[in-house]
């Protein structure tokens, strides 16, 4: 590049009119000259000291009409403006900043009940027809758990503590979590197996604390607080109040009233639930499941509303391309990298992206106004600065831009206008992602409202953040033309890596645009019809 | 708030304030937008009042907040979207550090700017400080003036190079390093 070619560029750049192309070219160019770095600096020096001298023009011209103190809040106000202005106001200033700062909750803030999901001492790892009792929270399986209450209405929960002990609650029962190592059965029975590592692993009951050994038992407790133990295989420790451990072994149970130890018998391994015995039932739950999807697909196929429609509802094949399921077949999906892998059911397929070249290339015909992007994905990790969901290869006005940002944030933008300052707005949800959210099968939606001029972020079919659009950054028509799910076609164009590697770690199952915003009721439909666990 | 605590505040506000001109200066030369420039200047601001009480009289303040200003930046770039024209971190790193080492210098550009735009003659003058006035986009000044966007940018780009070449000349003259 020339000197005066970069002196060019510069000046656009301080302009905000830097064509895309220009920009990996210029940022080359400035690594490798140490002089077009310090005329770049001076030249955005001089930007700062022209537009510090307009402002106090601008105040200077305006000292009649605006009082001096009101507008050093404005943006972009020059401080010598300050200057003279009283300590008091120099003081409200700093506050102002203060203020400012902790008023800037944006997209940054977590929902408090969220926090809970982050830390824990189990995984919910199976649920076979589980109901849970009323007014108690309902858990979905992969759900991890920290100290606190299970109330089973009925069906089997299965429970894998970190510490590598499993307990079998069968409803209806209580369990309270009170560590990795520690549990309270308050009513109900379970099974509980406990590996050598977890050995020491304890369940309270209203009467004795069972230390296990590193064995299996089974615990049943009565409503009015008398219990059973029953030792399946190896050693327990009951511990009665002050009195001295009793133990017991292999094949030994022990009756509890009031207390006290009532009787002594034999354990009986069949009072208690095998999860062996569970599966078929389960299986056949599974499949109940991915049938309803079935059925709501075929539905939504329908949908006059549906711009294109991946439901990658094909078994495992070696096509490589997705079939646009709202019709017009020149809108598949051309597979490119990526490899078709079981989905959230074995009957179905899924798209799996693993490498920074894989990616599913869209052609999207026509104009729009409001939309709904909507997918179901299994993530192993959103480490990239940027994770693509959907992104068009350019980036015109109205084009849409959805993606996971490094922070886990549903990010959902526009191009606004050409040129100028400002050509996009960034819609963002607080971050949602969560380490414990890797491998697990979660739906993301974002509606763009054109007429309530609002953009939301739905996380399995709940609404995660909800953003007016000031009149500057409403765009009425939305495009896309050529595009990508899961990578940016924006690296055909490109040569910087920094800024072309977004693309996408994990599954896609099932992906869908809409031409207007779904409703609230229906993506919550969306989200149960699809989902492959829980209620 | 305590009198030596209010004391301190007063000493913060007023060294920073004085400093603040060329510290925006130097952010503006890491990050494509105004908007950007405020935002890292405010977070800077409350950063380096919470550190005051670490920081030496004895020492260089536009140094200490040189070093707190591009941490920001780099902390701003990370939340960004990498849409914009957003330079690369290893980029913004090394235009930080020769910019740090160069803080005195872009201080008598600065002197020698205001001569220069005194100098400039008054129609140039006025389209700058029309165009640059808070609050204006570019392209209401343009079609006031009854031109294209375009147009401006270029006249603008012609003015800003005049005002470079006269700082050079100034400092040459006046014998301060450029």
């Amino acid at each position: 590049m020339t000197e005066p070619e970069m002196k060019t560029l510069i000046a656009d750049y301080c302009n905000g009119t830097l064509n895309d192309v220009d920009f990996a070219p210029l940022q080359h160019a400035l690594r490798e000259s140490p002089e077009g770095r310090a005329y770049f600096r001076r030249y955005l020096n001089l930007d700062a000291a022209l537009t510090e001298a307009a402002s106090v023009e601008d105040v200077a011209r305006n000292t009649w009409t605006a009082p001096a103190k009101a507008r050093a809040f404005t943006s972009r106000t020059s401080p010598l403006v300050w200057a003279p202005a009283a300590a008091a106001a120099i003081l409200a200033l700093v506050g102002f900043f203060l203020w400012k700062s902790a008023h800037r909750t944006g997209p940054g803030s977590v929902v408090a009940s969220e926090e809970e999901v982050a830390t824990g001492f189990a995984i919910l790892s199976r649920l076979i027809e589980a109901e849970w009792q009323d007014g108690s929270e309902p858990r979905s399986a992969g759900d991890s758990l920290s100290a606190g209450h299970l109330r089973l209405k009925s069906g089997v929960a299965q429970i894998e503590f970190f510490s590598g002990a499993t307990v079998l609650l069968e409803g209806e029962a209580h369990l309270e979590i009170i560590s990795a190592q520690r549990a309270r059965c308050h009513y109900g029975r379970l099974r509980a197996k406990v590996p050598p590592a977890a050995r020491g692993f304890t369940i309270a009951t209203p009467e004795t604390e069972v230390v296990d050994l590193g064995t299996e038992i089974g615990i049943a407790v009565a409503r009015s607080g008398s219990s059973e133990i029953h030792v399946i295989a190896g050693k327990v420790e009951l511990h009665i109040d002050q009195e001295p451990a009793t133990s017991l072994r292999t094949g030994e149970a022990l009756l509890l009233e009031k207390g006290q130890p009532s009787n002594r018998m034999a354990a009986d391994s069949e009072a208690f639930a095998i999860l062996e015995a569970f599966e078929p039932q389960s299986r056949a739950e599974h499949r109940a499941r991915f049938e309803r999807w079935q059925n709501h697909s075929q539905q939504l196929r329908q949908d006059p509303r549906l711009i294109v429609y991946y439901s990658c509802d094909q078994p495992q094949s070696w096509q490589r391309r997705l079939i646009n399921e709202a019709g017009d077949p020149e809108r598949r999906g051309a597979m490119v990298g990526v490899n078709r892998t079981p989905g959230r059911w074995p009957w179905k397929s899924a798209v799996e992206f693993r490498h920074p070249g894989d990616r599913v290339r869209v052609f999207i015909p026509g104009e729009y106004t409001s939309l709904t992007l909507a997918c179901w994905v299994r993530l192993d990790s959103v480490a990239r600065m940027w994770n693509s969901l959907y992104l068009t290869d350019g980036y015109e006005k109205g084009e849409v831009h959805w993606q996971i940002t490094e922070e886990g944030r549903l990010a959902y933008s526009m191009r606004i206008r050409e040129t100028g300052r400002h050509r996009q707005h960034l819609y963002l949800s607080p971050p949602f992602w969560k380490p414990e959210l890797s491998g697990r099968w979660i739906h993301l939606v974002t509606t763009f409202d054109v007429g309530k001029a609002e953009v939301t972020h739905y996380l399995n079919g709940k609404e995660i953040h909800r953003e007016q659009s000031t009149p500057e950054h409403l765009v009425q028509t939305t495009r896309f033309g050529a595009g990508e799910i899961g990578n940016w076609g924006q690296s055909l164009r490109r040569t910087d890596p920094e800024f072309v590697i977004r693309s996408l770690n994990g599954l896609l199952d099932e992906f869908a645009i809409f031409n207007g915003a779904l409703s609230d009721s229906e993506i919550n439909a969306m989200f149960h019809a699809g989902n492959p666990v829980g209620p | 708030m305590g009198a030596s605590e209010d004391q301190s505040y007063e000493d913060f506000v007023r060294i920073f304030m004085r400093h603040e001109p060329q510290l925006r200066a130097f952010v503006r030369s890491l990050l494509p937008t105004w908007d950007d420039v405020d935002e890292v200047m405010q977070e800077s601001s409350l950063v380096l009042w919470r550190k005051w009480s670490d920081f030496d009289p004895e020492s260089n303040f536009m140094k200490w907040g040189c070093v707190i200003a591009r941490f920001e930046v780099l902390k701003h770039r990370r939340r960004m979207a990498r849409d914009r024209h957003v330079l690369a971190s290893d980029l913004i790193e090394l235009l930080a550090e020769e910019g740090t080492e160069e803080i005195e210098s872009l201080h008598a550009q600065r002197k020698a700017l205001e001569n220069c735009l005194r100098e400039l003659p008054e129609n140039q003058r006025r389209i700058v400080m029309t165009a640059y006035a808070p609050g204006r986009t570019i392209k209401e000044v343009a079609s006031e003036a009854g031109k294209s966007a375009t147009a401006l940018y270029k006249t603008l780009n012609r003015i800003r190079t005049a005002l470079l070449e006269c700082v050079n000349t100034t400092i040459k003259r006046e014998g301060l390093a450029p």
